[in-house]
This record gives C-alpha cells, sequence and structure tokens, in this order.
C-alpha cells in the first residue's frame, strides 16, 4: 500500500530525543515489546508498534506523540 | 566472566545486588551484570527506607544517609496537616552510595559483578527452558550459561518479557513519576520530616511527596496516574506546585520513570526464571515505596534458588515456593493497600481536604481506632487520610 492510499488518521509514535529521559515507563507498558531502550536512546520497532498509545499516556514529560506518517517511516508502519 | 553460572542475575540495583549476594552465600556461583556505566546512577527513587526491615540487608551507616525522619506529614490542598510518627526510623538515602555499597558486599560475598553489560536475550534449551543469557560486556558479545536467571531488571524488566511472564497490567496500575532533587528550600523545609501532598487536582490519582536530604535540600517528587495522566504531564504538574512554593529553588537534579503498582506478579517464575523488586511489581501498591519490598522479594527468591539447585530441580513448579512466600507475608496486605488506592481514587478533592482537616483536629493517640489499625496507618501513612471512610463503610472495623 502506498503512503497516499493510508486512512488520514495513520500516524507514529515519534520520540523527542530532547524531552526523552531514558527512564523507561513507556517500554514498561508497550504490550507487544515495540519500544527498546539502548544505551543513548530510546527505539521504537514501528512495524510491531500497534499504536495503543499506551506509550504516550505514560511519558512523565510527553516526550513519545503521535506523528503524521512521513514517507521515510511509512514503509514501516503497519496498519 | 564465566561461560557458566549457578545464578545470572540481571540489574544490579538493591533487589538485585541483595539476591545475588544471598545465593552465592547460599554456595552457588553468581554473576550480576549491570547495563550501567556505575552503578546506582542515574538514581530512580524518592530514596526513603525503614532503617529495621533494611538492617539484615546492609549495617546502617552515615555514609548514605542524608537525613533521619522523624515523623510523616499528610497535607490537603488548603495546607492543613496531619502529623504522624513512622512505626519504625525512617531514612532518606543517598541511592548511589546505598546501591554501590549493596553492590560492593555481593561482591565481597563472591558474586563476579560487571557493569556496562545488558542482557540481549535468553538462551533456551529445546524445551523452551531458559538455560542462560546472551549479552553484551563491555562492548563484547558473550553467552553465558545458568541454572537460574533472576530478573532484577526494573519496571521495564525485559528478561521477565522473555521468559514470558505477564509484566504489562492495565494503565490504571502504573504511577508515572517526576522529581526533582531541589536545593534552597530555605525556611519552608523541615529536615526531618517528609510531606506528603494529596489531592486530585494537583497529583490526579497520586501524590507529591517532599523527602528532606538535609537542611536545605529534597527529594520533591510527583506520581499521577497513568489512567488519567492525559491532560498534563507529571512534570507540569510538579512544576506548578514548586511554582507556587518553592519559586527560588534550583534543581541539582531530575528523575523521571513509571513504577506499577499492581502489588505483585501474579506469577514472579517460570522454567529457570525468578523476577524481583520492580520487575515482579513488588512496590508498595498504594505509596509504590519498593527498596524494602524489593530486597525482602529478592531474598526469599535467593532462598529457594540455592534450595533448587541443591536438590537439581528448577523447574516452574519447585520455584513457585517463592510466590508462596511472598504471597503468605504480603499478599492480604497488598491487596488492601491495593484497594485503598481505589477509594482514594474516587475521592473528590473536597473530601480529601475534609478527612485531613477533620483528622488535623483530632488528638491521634486518643483516636479510637485501636492499636493495630493504628499501627497499620503509621507504616502507610496516606492510609490515615482514609480513616474515617473506612470505618464508616465497615471495610475495616465493624
Amino acid at each position: 500500500m502506498k503512503s497516499e492510499q493510508r486512512p488520514q488518521h495513520a500516524f507514529f509514535v515519534d520520540v523527542d530525543r530532547n524531552l526523552c529521559y531514558y527512564c523507561g515507563a513507556c517500554v514498561a507498558v508497550c504490550p507487544p515489546d515495540s519500544i527498546f531502550l539502548e544505551n543513548s536512546h530510546l527505539k521504537v520497532d514501528h512495524q510491531t508498534c500497534t499504536r495503543c498509545e499506551r506509550c504516550i499516556a505514560m511519558c512523565p514529560v510527553h516526550a513519545l506523540s503521535k506523528a503524521p506518517l512521513t514517507p521515510e517511516v511509512s514503509h514501516e508502519v503497519k496498519l | 566472566m564465566k561461560s557458566s553460572y549457578d545464578v545470572i542475575v540481571v540489574g544490579a540495583g538493591p533487589s538485585g545486588s541483595v539476591a545475588a549476594r544471598r545465593c552465592a552465600e547460599g554456595g552457588l556461583s553468581v554473576l550480576l551484570i549491570e547495563k550501567r556505566q556505575e552503578i546506582g546512577a542515574p538514581v530512580r527513587c524518592a530514596e526513603a527506607i525503614g532503617q529495621d526491615i533494611t538492617r539484615p540487608y546492609i549495617d546502617i551507616n552515615p555514609k548514605w544517609i542524608d537525613a533521619r525522619i522523624e515523623s510523616y506529614a499528610v497535607h490537603n490542598l488548603e495546607g492543613e496537616h496531619v502529623i504522624l510518627p513512622p512505626t519504625e526510623p525512617t531514612l532518606i538515602v543517598n541511592r548511589k552510595v546505598f546501591d554501590w555499597e549493596l553492590a560492593n558486599l555481593a561482591a565481597r560475598a563472591g558474586v563476579d559483578v560487571v557493569t556496562r553489560t545488558q542482557a540481549e536475550g535468553l538462551i533456551k534449551d529445546d524445551s523452551g527452558r531458559v538455560i542462560g543469557v546472551r549479552l553484551i560486556s563491555l562492548g563484547k558479545r558473550h553467552e553465558v550459561l545458568a541454572k537460574i536467571v533472576i530478573a532484577a531488571d526494573g519496571s521495564e524488566s525485559q528478561v521477565a518479557r522473555w521468559a514470558g511472564l505477564k509484566t504489562v497490567p492495565p494503565m490504571s496500575d502504573y504511577y508515572v513519576g517526576f522529581q526533582y532533587l531541589m536545593v534552597g528550600l530555605g525556611g519552608k523545609l523541615k529536615p526531618t520530616i517528609c510531606e506528603y501532598h494529596l489531592g486530585h487536582s494537583q497529583a490526579p490519582h497520586g501524590y507529591i511527596w517532599v523527602f528532606p536530604k538535609g537542611e536545605d535540600c529534597a527529594n520533591v517528587g510527583i506520581v499521577i496516574g497513568a489512567d488519567v495522566a492525559d491532560k498534563a504531564t507529571a512534570q507540569e504538574y510538579l512544576d506548578r506546585f514548586c511554582d507556587k512554593h518553592y519559586p527560588h529553588a534550583s534543581i541539582l537534579g531530575v528523575v523521571a520513570g513509571g513504577i506499577p503498582i499492581t502489588g505483585a506478579l501474579k506469577h514472579m517464575v517460570t522454567d529457570g526464571v525468578m523476577a524481583v523488586g520492580d520487575a515482579a511489581h513488588q512496590a508498595d501498591p498504594l505509596t509504590a515505596g519498593g527498596i524494602n519490598l524489593g530486597m525482602i522479594g529478592a531474598e526469599m527468591a535467593a532462598e529457594v534458588a540455592v534450595k533448587a539447585i541443591r536438590t537439581g530441580d528448577w523447574s516452574t513448579r519447585v520455584l513457585r515456593e517463592y510466590e508462596h512466600h511472598w504471597n503468605h507475608r504480603f499478599k492480604r496486605q497488598h491487596s488492601a493497600l491495593y484497594q485503598l488506592r481505589k477509594m482514594i481514587n474516587r475521592m473528590s478533592d473536597d473530601k480529601i481536604s475534609a478527612l485531613v482537616h477533620t483528622v488535623s483536629t483530632l488528638p491521634i493517640a486518643e483516636m479510637s481506632l485501636g492499636e493495630v489499625l493504628i499501627a497499620v496507618f503509621r507504616h502507610h501513612p496516606l492510609m490515615l487520610i482514609q480513616a474515617q471512610a473506612l470505618i464508616a463503610t465497615g471495610l475495616i472495623l465493624k
């Protein structure tokens, strides 16, 4: 499916590295285990992410947010 | 690091270090790994512990004590407060030194300790049984075998998940936390009093704390319910409080994190894996305090691990004894605290304020609650607020 055919509500979970404390709160609440706390950054696996938004609610500083799909990530995101 | 151990403990917080040390003292060979470069940092904790309940695990030493607490003060939104003496001396610790000392004790008991070593996955045999850990240690990949792997890797535990334990409860069973280490609190800080501030408008489904770490310095933090964290962030709620109470303070440290408050996982073990501390959700389901409970859980797990390996059977069935010990000691108490949190969540701010006001006007020692109940309340200061409501609804005293 091409990105322009995707529904309007399509989004992916984006991490603002300036805000993130790498505290792991989002990792703990992610049902499909799609968030990884690596040494110096947080990584979201867009392929397995179900976009349940629990991580977004859980973040103490709202470093995670819904971002509109971009061509760079749209091929990764499962709809 | 050897290629094989009796036990590998993942995570060198207080629970991991105690689990590792108790296993080594029981005669097992133990590897304790910590993904961070340094033990104890960064701190993710309000740093309050009970002195007596800590004593079995470490000699009480002034080098990691920042403050000695003589009473708790529970505040409502109007600034009225109830003063409660703790049932045992409470200490505010310096976790960097405290954690370091616990890991040091583990090392001295014969545990191989190594930092900057992250678990990447579990090694399983053909039957799916866990037989070791794949890890990156100081930049190099290793496969290390173990009879039992102890998951002490915190609330975001990967090890417990890889082992198949169900570690993702509903959002209503999580606190979102944020904390400043502040200095310049001036005359507003009482260095021997821990403050709790209640009221859903300032900390929805949670509370704010001020735990002194000296004359002029304190951990000022907040937890809010993760299910009601959509309006503002934990940081924003805390900033409002700090702007109001400590407008001229400076920030020397910032802590963020999430805390599961389920009152322990239903299943904390599986074949060859045991979870302890935050990885097993062992924090107090009302206050989210977890250092002491995690160390007790770690000791319980280690006792069962030592026995299991000695007898040559570390199957799930045998390791379940650890769950039985935990449930026997804590299940009833934690169920009550869990229910109490839910009750407070349902109360309006006016009701909470009124209760604090009522209790603040009473001579606590003369309250007709009974010694046992008083002791429970002293141990869990937030419960006092609920005392009248609990009695009125006949839940505790009939």
